[in-house]
């Protein structure tokens, strides 16, 4: 809504970025907690011992240590160990393909705005803004009441409700870069507004994309959360984490584990991604400011 | 604004804060509504309106129903029509014309008395749209329960006469619904529209404050012709989360609440400072299949048959709705006591002969189809579980089923567009079959209507429009138990359960008893 | 700046046409019906035909539009098609208890948020430092809901601290049985915003520390305190009062889940059950409502940078 721009400044100095990355404890932890979910998530056909989706109405919510069921049973009696392995890979594939659905549209959104400028840019801006203005909350459930819950339809609702964070970031970034001395030069030597836009302008703003990146994935496990909620979510009897916690969310005081496990599951993997982000920021791009 | 005005904003703030912190601190803890007078309700969603010819959903029916009352009414606790307003009626012989005797020391919440002209007044509002208090609303019952009357007749003071254009069997069960409750004509007159926040009927409480989203206060009326309720106040509060719902009712924040979830049915029977309660209904949760189609081959008897035998409806009653319901066998209750059939074909769970008959339908190796299930819905118990459920036992004899949820809006709308296979409920809140049967099994009632399988048996059409226009009760229970022996062995639906109401309460509320109409009649109760 | 403000204004006109418009296409597009939920089980095919034409919904879609936007115009938002009430007064009402849930949470992430940020801050690098920002970072990976309800079955069931929901005890009422009840919500619902502060108010009051002026304030021999105290947070203030109008939409945004779990009366609350009853007069008004105020809030904190750092200047 403002009309200040960020003077972000051009980062050079690429090679010592894992080495500072290493140095940051909390970066690397959260980068190990997002390795553990990946793995998971990869494993999960592997590791688990049950079909996750196999009910047995008599073992239903069995308690953490159950003989052969490790973390217990939901309250299908589905195996909680099995379903949260399975659970993961739903997760993060939500998550990750809402952010890259965001992050390629609001970037080339951005970038057309901010290097383009003129009725374009008033254009797109003023749609975003329009984004940003509707409350978030109402934007996802009138996607998802359009399109009708699910997997998709969810992933899509949440990628919309992002699509404003990528979109200003990188317009600010176009703005900055579009007057500096190589794009300046290149123009002069008559490459084209696309040869610019993608080779100077996108290539130079990886890095900032990379943090704004990993930051939004921890916002997008959380966000398709609430959606899970509301009962917007995955279709069952698939199930991601937070269409477990929600379901879980009424055994709360009877059997605690069966919220209690894709609770700390998306806990902990949203707080990997939010360190390895915070890690990369500082590494990367230490005045990227938070959006 | 200057860095030092800021500051002491910020002080301010911090002031506030810590005064909230330590006020809930060292509060005694929640307040307690335990005097002996007032009763505190959990809702799950608040009251929306008090006209009561414009409540559509069962929380504000259960609220509006203490202010305003019919012409007959329920025997507490059960199906049975008692006098309510009127004393007594005669119906003719052709069961055409029903003659009402009304209640002489009835009077309206504003001091106006009860009279045979009030009855009308409520009535032709509905029906006439040249009625000084139709107003600018839709009456979305008037045709159901009002639509077979030619004519309402004030014969004198207290006796009013009701003109029928077609015999109609459960005209007295129309009678208790509650749109057709009597509004004061003089309040009427002086609100028009805006009864809704301004009710005035002859129940035994009135609406004393109303706060939306925040509480609803009735107050007993001091001139109820059956004496003044002993408990005076009645607090309803919409809780909407389950679990803020069941730690209200173990701390005592509230008096009664229902629908708590089933899981901690056990930890609250335990719990000393509450009392459960669970009745049975007039419900029924099925899932209906489209009889017409091919493929899925849903048209085949067969097949349909082979689904209820491959569902296990007693693991769903016992484990998943924790024995709050008992396994159906029939679209009727056992509640409908002569009208329900208990010897009908029965579907055991059997997946082997689920598979056989599959494979005699010639489907040996199952087929895919598309399962509708409502996210949450009134009546609908546990879908999602329920569903999956369904959806696990169906994969395992072949069939597989992809589950389609949708929030209850949405829901609503693609349920009378012809689903292959859809969850719902049926409730009644007037206890005869017809409303049940007819509306669900009639061919008359293909989709958009509630019939939403289009299953149609000229048989099971002749009995039930044959049974909606005999007055006669045992020839119509007759009628009913036939059709529900052709219809429960033609399986257009699987057959799951009849649900039960949770009720839970404090021990101090005493005579507390579950109504099937699903009404909380605070009126026969007391606190110690 | 008298241009400025006037040309910013201008701007928040095509914003609200382009929410009125995205708003009444989603409800019109979205499958569902006004008239079969309004009418419910007992409505037969011909009273529901009835109802769809009274209700205007028969008619082309720009048509319906028009109609609407020419209503809301004149300052008309309509009746309500579940509540039969007005629009606008039921907006106002609800929209005060989110406003007090929002500030109230506000308040807390601001009071802990900015004591955080500055005392991590001033203990660059120690213990507490890392400890508070892992905390910060912790508050924002849980689900809100996943909190409000392990603290209502914490705070009020087990320990009877807290009323379990709702904004006023059922008997009684006042100032202090307000407070009692938004202790959780605003709790719930400003952890995020807390963090999000918390993690501002220290790399803004870094950035602040490693500048020029402090460094030569500090040689003059001001006591670290003061500086800190005085100029750092001066400075930093122009980026927590950016934040605070972020936090503010977002707060406002988050409250329907806050809302939900606590039973809070607020608008959050009613909107989701509008949009599931296919209330569209109540719909559309609520978000035109919300999306105009999250405008001109954002509107006044641009103002207010102007006046917090006058090297700000507006073209």
């Amino acid at each position: 809504m403002t009309d200040t721009v960020d003077p972000i400044s051009v980062v050079a100095s690429e090679p010592s970025l894992l080495q500072r990355l290493a140095a940051n404890r909390l970066a690397v932890f959260g980068a190990g907690l997002v390795l553990i979910a990946v793995l998971m998530a990869v494993l999960a056909p592997v590791l688990a011992p049950y079909d996750p989706n196999a009910v047995d109405s008599v073992k239903r919510l069995s308690p953490i240590g159950t003989a052969g069921h490790l973390l217990g049973t939901d309250e299908l009696g589905r195996d909680m160990l099995s379903r949260m392995l399975y659970g993961a890979r739903i997760t993060l594939a939500v998550a990750l393909a809402a952010t890259a659905l965001a992050m390629v549209v609001g970037t080339a959104m951005g970038l057309i705005s901010g290097y383009l400028l003129g009725w374009t840019d008033t254009l797109i801006m003023r749609f975003v803004d329009i984004l940003m203005a509707f409350p978030y909350f109402l934007l996802a459930l009138s996607v998802i009441a359009v399109l009708g819950p699910g997997l998709l339809n969810g992933m899509l609702a949440v990628a919309i409700v992002n699509l404003p964070f990528f979109a200003r970031i990188m317009r600010g970034h176009a703005l900055s870069l579009r007057e500096s001395d190589y794009v300046l030069a290149s123009q002069g030597l008559g490459a084209g507004h696309w040869r610019i836009l993608f080779h100077h302008i996108l290539l130079n703003s990886v890095s900032t994309l990379i943090v704004a990146t990993t930051i939004n994935i921890g916002w997008m496990i959380t966000a398709a959360a609430a959606l899970s909620f509301l009962g917007l979510g995955v279709q069952p009897p698939t199930s991601d984490w937070g269409t477990m916690l929600a379901a879980g969310r009424q055994y709360m005081s009877s059997a605690p584990h069966v919220a209690a496990i894709p609770g700390f599951a998306i806990f902990f993997t949203v707080l990997g991604f939010n360190l390895l982000g915070d890690g990369l920021r500082d590494a990367l791009d230490p005045r990227l400011g938070e959006a | 604004m200057s860095f030092l005005s800021r500051n002491a904003l910020l002080r301010r703030s911090a002031l506030v804060a810590a005064l909230a912190l330590s006020t809930s601190l060292t509060a005694p803890g929640p307040a307690r509504a335990a005097d002996s007078e007032t009763l505190v309700v959990g809702l799950v969603a608040e009251p929306v309106t008090f006209d009561p010819t414009q409540i559509g959903d069962l929380n504000t029916g259960r609220v509006s129903r203490r202010i305003y009352q019919g012409l007959t009414g329920f025997e507490y606790g059960t199906y049975k029509i008692k006098p309510q307003l009127a004393e007594s009626w005669e119906i003719s012989e052709d069961g055409l014309v029903y003659t009402f005797k009304l209640r002489p020391d009835v009077k309206f919440h504003d001091g106006t008395p009860f009279d045979a002209a009030s009855v009308k007044y409520s009535y032709d509002r509905q029906t006439d749209p040249e009625h000084p208090a139709h107003g600018a609303l839709n009456y979305r019952y008037a045709k159901n329960y009002l639509g077979n009357i030619e004519a309402i007749e004030v014969i004198d003071d207290l006796t009013v006469r009701f003109k029928l254009k077609t015999p109609q069997a459960p005209f007295l069960q129309y009678l208790t619904v509650g749109s057709m409750g009597i509004i004061s004509p003089a309040a009427l007159q002086k609100w028009g529209d805006d009864i809704a926040q301004h009710p005035v009927g002859t129940g035994p409480y009135m609406l004393t404050e109303w706060e939306p989203g925040v509480k609803t206060v009735l107050t007993a009326f001091g001139d109820y012709y059956e004496g003044v309720p002993a408990i005076k106040n009645l607090i309803y509060v919409p809780i909407v989360e389950p679990q803020a719902r069941l730690s209200a009712i173990s701390t005592g924040e509230i008096g009664l609440t229902y629908d708590v979830p089933v899981e901690s049915l056990d930890a609250l029977r335990e719990d000393p400072n509450v009392e459960v309660a669970t009745g049975l209904s007039a419900h029924v949760w099925y899932v209906a299949l489209d009889t017409t189609r091919s493929d899925p081959p849903f048209d085949n008897k067969l097949v349909r048959q082979a689904m209820n035998y491959a569902v296990d409806k007693e693991a769903i009653v016992k484990d998943i709705v924790k024995g709050t319901g008992e396994v159906s066998i029939s679209p009727l209750s056992p509640i409908y006591g002569d009208a329900y059939n208990p010897d009908v074909q029965k579907y055991p769970y059997d997946p082997e002969k689920a598979k056989a008959l599959l494979a005699e339908a010639g489907v040996p190796d199952g087929f895919s189809c598309t399962f509708m299930v409502p996210e949450s819905g009134s009546g609908m118990q546990s879908p999602v579980e329920m569903g999956t459920f369904i959806q696990a036992n169906l994969a395992a004899v072949g069939i597989n089923c992809a589950i389609q949820t949708m929030e209850w809006g949405a829901y609503l709308t693609e349920y009378r567009n012809k689903p292959e296979m859809a969850q719902m409920s049926w409730n009644s809140v007037m206890g005869d079959p017809d409303y049940v049967l007819y509306r669900l099994f009639h061919s008359s009632a293909f989709p958009p209507g509630w019939n939403a399988g289009s299953y149609k048996n000229e048989q099971v059409d002749a009995l039930l429009s044959k049974a909606q226009v005999i007055t006669d009760q045992a020839e119509r229970d007759k009628l009913y138990r036939e059709a529900q022996a052709l219809i429960v062995e033609d399986a257009p639906w699987i057959f799951v359960d009849h649900g039960q109401q949770i009720v839970a309460y404090t021990p101090a509320l005493k005579d507390f008893k579950i109504s099937p109409n699903f009404d909380f009649a605070f009126e026969y109760t007391h606190l110690e | 700046m008298r241009k400025y403000i006037l040309r910013r204004l201008a701007q928040t006109i095509p914003v609200l046409f382009g929410v009125s418009i995205l708003v009444f296409a989603m409800l019109h597009l979205a499958p569902g019906d006004p008239v079969e939920v309004l009418l419910g089980p007992e409505a037969n095919a011909e009273s529901i035909e009835h109802l769809r034409k009274e209700m205007g919904l028969d008619q082309p879609l720009v048509v319906q539009y028009a109609t609407w936007a020419g209503r809301m115009v004149e300052g008309d938002f309509g009746r309500s098609t579940v509540l039969n009430r007005e629009v606008f007064p039921e907006i106002m009402k609800r929209f005060k208890a989110t406003l007090i849930l929002t500030a109230g949470a506000l308040t807390f992430a601001v009071i802990v948020g900015v004591g955080i940020g500055i005392l991590a801050a001033a203990m660059r690098n120690s213990i507490f430092d890392s400890v508070a920002m892992l905390f910060a970072l912790a508050g924002l990976s849980m689900p809100l809901f996943f909190t409000g309800i392990a603290s209502i079955l914490i705070f009020a069931r087990e320990l009877r601290w807290l009323p379990s929901s709702g904004m006023y005890s059922p008997v009684g009422g006042g100032f202090l049985d307000l407070m009692a009840h938004l202790v959780l919500p605003a709790i719930t619902l400003g952890a995020v915003s807390a963090a999000i502060i918390a993690r501002m108010t220290r790399s803004s009051m870094l950035e602040v520390l490693g500048q020029d002026y402090i460094r030569t304030a500090r040689a003059k021999g001001a006591r670290e305190r003061r500086v800190i105290w005085l100029h750092a947070l001066r400075n930093a203030a122009i980026t927590i009062l950016t934040v605070l109008g972020m936090q503010f939409g977002y707060l406002l945004g988050g409250s329907v889940i806050t809302e939900a779990v606590f039973s809070w009366p607020g608008l959050g609350q009613m909107m989701v059950r509008a949009i599931q009853s296919r209330d569209y007069p109540m719909v559309q008004g609520g978000v035109l409502f919300v999306s105009a105020i999250f405008v001109f809030v954002n509107l006044a904190v641009d103002m207010l940078y102007a006046w917090v750092d006058p090297r700000i200047r507006y073209s």
